[in-house]
C-alpha cells in the first residue's frame, strides 16, 4: 500500500507542478488572472501531494516498512525513533523530497495574503518551475533510463530487490543530534533561497525591482540563518565525531554550501542600499538569484557524481549518448543556464529605477553605497575563488582527459587572504561610513582603529612564535574590533543597526577563531600502557585503566581509556576517549574526548587498543580558540534572527539612517 | 552625472576582476593530479615524487606504528599500493573504507600520504543482512 500511495502522490505532484508552471506563465505573459488562479490551485494541490508523499515515507520509516528500498537502506528494527524520523533526510532521495516539500510550503506562503496579481503569477511561475525540476529528478530514475527500463521510478518509493526482515540501519557516525539537525537546516535554507529567487524573478519580470523588499529580505535573511546553522553544525559534527581533529576539509560538498552563504551575505549588504535609496536594485535581485543558483550547484555537486567528494551521494556513471540520462545528470546546470539567460534578458529591458533623491544626493550616501559594494565584491570574489577551486579541476579534467584536484593548502591560503580582506573591511568601514556624523568623529574612530592594530601587533611576539600570517591577522583583528567598538556608539539607536553590529562582531570573532585554530596547533601520537604518561604543550596525560563493555546482546562493544589530565602539574580533568565496535558488521566509531576552554581545546582520540599487550595508541591534539568558532556561529545566527524582528520599510528610504 | 556613473561602473568592474584574479592566482599552484590506484601504478614513473591525490579502497589491516604513522594497502580495480600515512587515521578506518589520500609516490613504491579523507558515512552502502538459515 505504501509504495503505490507514495508513487502516485509524487506522480500527481509532478503533473500538477507542470500544470502550475504553464498556468502561471500564461498568467504573466497574457496578464490572465484566471490562468494565475488555476496555477495557484494546481500549486496548492501539488503541495498537498508532496506532503502526502513525505507522510507516507515517514510512516514507512517509523513503521519499519522494509519492502521500501529507502527504508531498508537507512533504518533497522533496533534504531531509536528519533533516528527513524531523521532517516527521512539521511539519504539523497529523502533530503531531495524534504527540499521539495519545504519549497512547496514556501510557495504557498508567498502566494497567500492579498489578491492575486501579475507579480504573484510571476513568483508562482518561478516556484513552480523549481518544483517541477525537483520532482522530475525525484520521479525519473536515471539507472532505469540507462538500463532502458520504465523511467518513472519514484526513487524514494522504489521497492527493495528482496524483502528482508531487517534493514541495514543507520551508521553509528550519523546517530548524533547534529546529524538530526544539520541536513534539515541546510534544506530549509535552500527552500528559503528558492522563495527569495521567486520574489527576485517576479520583481524583474514585472519591471518593479524595489517592490516586496521586506518579503525578499525575510526570505534571504532567514535562509542565511539556517545556512549558517547548517554549516556550523556540519563543522561541529566533523570535529566531534570524525576523530581527525579538523572541522572543515574544503571538500566539494562543503564548498558548495559555503558559496551560497557568501553570495547571500553579499546580497544582504547590497539590499541595505536598495532598501534605503533604491540603488543597486538589479544587483541585489541578481545576487538573490545567484544565491539560489548556488544551492542548485550544491545539489548538482552532491547528486550528479561529476565531482568526487567524501560527501557525495552518487558515483559518476556514463550516459553513453542517452540524452535523457544526460539531462538527469546535468539537469540542474541546464536549469541554471536557462535562469541566467532569462534574468539577463529581464535586466537588459529593466527601466532605470529612480533613487530616493534626498538620501541619494548626500555625499555620505555615495560613500556608504561604495563601501557596501566593495564588501559585496570581496565576498563574491571569495565565492568565485572557492567555485573555481571546486569545479576548475573538473573542467580542466574534461578538457585534458586527465584528472585533477585542488590541494587543501591552497584553499586555506585563499581563505586566509580573503579573511584578512574581510577583517580589513570590518576595520575600515565603520569610521568611513560614519562620516555623515562629522569628520572629526570619523577621524577619531580611524585613529583608534590604527592604534588598536599597532598595539595588538606589538603584543604578538609575547604570546606566540612569530609567523607570516599571525602578525597581520592579529593587527587586522584588533583594528576590526576597534572599528566595531567605535560603531557600537551609534549601533544601539535602532534594532537594524544593532543586529548588523552584532553580526560584524561575530565575524571578527569567527576570523580570529579560524586563525587561532590553524596557527595554534600541536599534535602527537602516543602508545601507552596502564600507568604510563605522556606530555604535550604543558598537558600531562596518564592512562589509568582501559575499560571494555558490551551491551546485553553482545552486538556493540565499547573500549574506553580512563585518562587523568594535568596541566602544569595541577589536576585538570578526567577524559574517556573510546572506540565503539559493532561486532556483527565490523563497523567502528571513535568517541573523541574533548576538553574545551576559552583559549584552547585538548582533543584525544583513541586509535587502537591491543588487549593482549595492554597497549593503547592515542592521538593527543591541542588546538587554539575552537570554542569561539561555535560561539561566533551562534552569535551570527542570533543576529540574523533578531534582524527579522522590527518594522520593515515598505518603500526605499522609509527607514532614515 | 552620466560620466560619473560610467566611472563607477568601470571602477567596479576593475575591482571585481582584480579580486577574482587574486583568488585565481592563490589557487593556481594547488592544481594536482587525481588518480585511482591502478591509474597511478600504470604510469608510476611519470608521477614519482609529484604531489597528487590518490583514491582507492583499504584492503587488509591498518597497522598503527608507535611514531603515529599508519601502514595499510589501498586498492582500485585489482591493483594495490602500500600507503604510509602521517595524518590522523580515524578508528573507523578498516578494510573496505573508501579513502582519498594527498601525498606522493616514493622511490620505494610506497605512497607517502600527509592527508587522509575517508568517505562520508552517508555514502557508504552496506549489504542487506541475510535472514538466518536453517532450523
Amino acid at each position: 500500500m505504501l509504495i503505490p500511495l507514495g508513487q502516485v502522490s509524487l506522480y500527481m505532484a509532478l503533473l500538477l507542478a507542470a500544470l502550475a508552471t504553464v498556468s502561471f506563465l500564461l498568467g504573466v505573459l497574457r496578464r490572465d488572472l484566471l490562468a494565475a488562479r488555476a496555477g495557484r490551485d494546481a500549486l496548492v494541490c501539488a503541495t498537498i501531494a508532496i506532503w502526502t508523499a513525505v507522510g507516507v515515507l515517514l510512516a514507512g520509516l517509523v513503521g519499519g516498512a522494509f519492502q521500501l528500498d529507502y527504508v531498508a537502506r537507512h533504518t533497522d528494527q533496533a534504531l531509536p525513533l528519533v533516528y527513524r524520523v531523521s532517516a527521512l533526510w539521511a539519504g539523497a532521495e529523502g533530503s531531495l523530497l524534504l527540499w521539495t516539500a519545504l519549497a512547496a510550503a514556501a510557495s504557498l506562503a508567498l502566494l497567500s495574503g492579498g489578491p492575486l496579481d501579475r507579480w504573484h503569477a510571476a513568483a508562482g511561475a518561478a516556484m513552480a518551475a523549481v518544483l517541477l525540476l525537483l520532482l522530475l529528478v525525484l520521479n525519473v530514475d536515471r539507472a532505469a533510463v540507462l538500463a532502458g527500463r520504465w523511467p518513472l521510478v519514484t526513487t524514494p518509493f522504489a521497492p527493495a530487490d528482496r524483502i528482508l526482515p531487517d534493514g541495514t540501519g543507520l551508521l553509528m557516525q550519523l546517530q548524533t543530534w547534529a546529524m538530526v539537525v544539520h541536513p534539515p537546516a541546510l534544506v530549509a535554507a535552500y527552500a528559503l533561497f528558492t522563495a527569495a529567487f521567486a520574489v527576485a524573478m517576479a520583481n524583474l519580470a514585472t519591471g518593479r525591482p524595489t517592490t516586496h523588499l521586506p518579503l525578499l529580505r525575510r526570505c534571504l535573511l532567514l535562509g542565511w540563518v539556517f545556512l549558517t546553522l547548517g554549516n556550523a553544525l556540519g563543522a561541529w559534527w566533523a570535529y566531534t565525531e570524525q576523530g581527525w581533529g579538523g572541522y572543515w576539509s574544503w571538500d566539494p560538498v562543503e564548498n558548495a554550501s559555503l558559496i551560497p552563504w557568501l553570495v547571500a551575505t553579499a546580497a544582504i549588504h547590497t539590499m541595505v542600499v536598495t532598501r534605503r535609496t533604491g540603488r543597486l536594485a538589479a544587483t541585489t535581485l541578481s545576487l538573490c538569484v545567484a544565491a539560489f543558483l548556488a544551492c542548485v550547484l550544491a545539489a548538482y555537486i552532491t547528486r550528479s557524481g561529476v565531482l568526487d567528494s567524501i560527501h557525495a551521494y552518487a558515483a559518476a556513471e556514463g550516459e553513453d549518448g542517452n540524452i535523457l540520462a544526460w539531462l538527469l545528470t546535468h539537469g540542474y546546470m541546464v536549469f541554471s543556464a536557462a535562469v541566467v539567460l532569462v534574468v539577463g534578458a529581464f535586466i537588459i529591458r529593466l527601466r532605470p529605477w529612480q533613487p530616493v533623491p534626498d538620501l541619494d544626493s548626500r555625499p555620505s550616501s555615495a560613500v556608504y553605497r561604495g563601501a557596501m559594494l566593495v564588501i559585496a565584491l570581496v565576498l563574491l570574489a571569495f565565492a568565485a575563488g572557492v567555485l573555481y577551486g571546486t569545479v576548475g579541476p573538473v573542467i580542466l579534467s574534461r578538457l585534458t582527459g586527465k584528472e585533477y584536484t585542488m590541494e587543501t593548502s591552497q584553499f586555506n591560503q585563499l581563505g586566509a587572504v580573503f579573511g584578512l580582506l574581510i577583517l580589513a573591511g570590518l576595520a575600515v568601514c565603520p569610521p568611513v561610513v560614519s562620516r555623515h556624523r562629522g569628520t572629526s568623529r570619523a577621524r577619531v574612530a580611524l585613529v583608534q582603529t590604527v592604534a588598536a592594530a599597532v598595539a595588538v601587533a606589538c603584543t604578538v611576539p609575547f604570546v606566540h612564535t612569530l609567523n607570516l600570517w599571525l602578525v597581520p591577522t592579529a593587527a587586522l583583528a584588533g583594528a576590526a574590533m576597534a572599528g566595531q567598538m567605535a560603531a557600537s556608539r551609534s549601533a544601539f539607536g535602532s534594532l537594524r543597526r544593532a543586529t548588523a553590529w552584532l553580526a560584524h562582531v561575530a565575524l571578527v570573532i569567527l576570523a580570529v577563531a579560524l586563525a587561532g585554530s590553524h596557527l595554534v596547533e600541536d599534535k602527537q601520537t602516543f602508545r601507552l600502557a596502564a600507568g604510563d604518561a605522556a606530555g604535550l604543550a604543558g598537558y600531562q596525560v596518564r592512562l589509568k585503566a582501559m575499560d571494555r563493555q558490551a551491551d546485553a546482546s553482545g552486538t556493540h562493544l565499547k573500549v574506553a581509556a580512563g585518562l587523568e589530565v594535568n596541566r602544569h602539574g595541577a589536576p585538570l580533568a578526567v577524559m574517556r576517549p573510546a572506540i565503539r565496535l559493532n561486532t556483527q558488521t565490523g563497523e567502528r566509531q571513535a568517541d573523541v574526548a574533548i576538553r574545551s576552554s576559552w583559549l584552547e581545546d585538548l582533543y584525544i582520540t583513541l586509535e587502537a587498543y591491543d588487549p593482549d599487550s595492554g597497549q593503547t595508541q592515542m592521538s593527543v591534539r591541542r588546538t587554539g580558540l575552537v570554542v569561539w568558532l561555535w560561539i561566533a556561529a551562534g552569535l551570527l545566527s542570533i543576529a540574523g534572527l533578531i534582524g527579522l524582528l522590527g518594522r520593515q520599510a515598505k518603500t526605499p528610504g522609509e527607514n532614515r539612517p | 552625472m552620466k560620466m560619473r556613473r560610467w566611472q563607477t561602473a568601470v571602477a567596479t568592474v576593475l575591482l571585481a576582476l582584480g579580486l577574482v584574479a587574486l583568488a585565481a592566482l592563490l589557487l593556481q599552484p594547488g592544481l594536482t593530479p587525481y588518480l585511482a590506484v591502478d591509474e597511478l601504478l600504470a604510469q608510476s614513473d611519470a608521477f614519482r615524487d609529484r604531489p597528487m591525490r590518490l583514491a582507492g579502497y583499504v584492503v587488509g589491516d591498518v597497522q598503527r606504528k608507535v611514531n603515529g604513522l599508519a601502514l595499510f594497502r589501498v586498492e582500485a580495480r585489482g591493483r594495490s599500493v602500500l600507503v604510509l600515512c602521517s595524518d590522523t587515521v580515524p578508528a573507523s578506518l578498516a578494510a573496505g573504507s573508501e579513502v582519498l589520500l594527498d601525498g606522493q609516490l616514493g622511490d620505494d613504491g610506497t605512497f607517502h600520504a600527509h592527508r587522509l579523507l575517508t568517505q562520508c558515512a552517508s555514502r557508504y552502502q552496506k549489504k542487506l543482512r541475510e535472514p538466518p538459515v536453517g532450523p
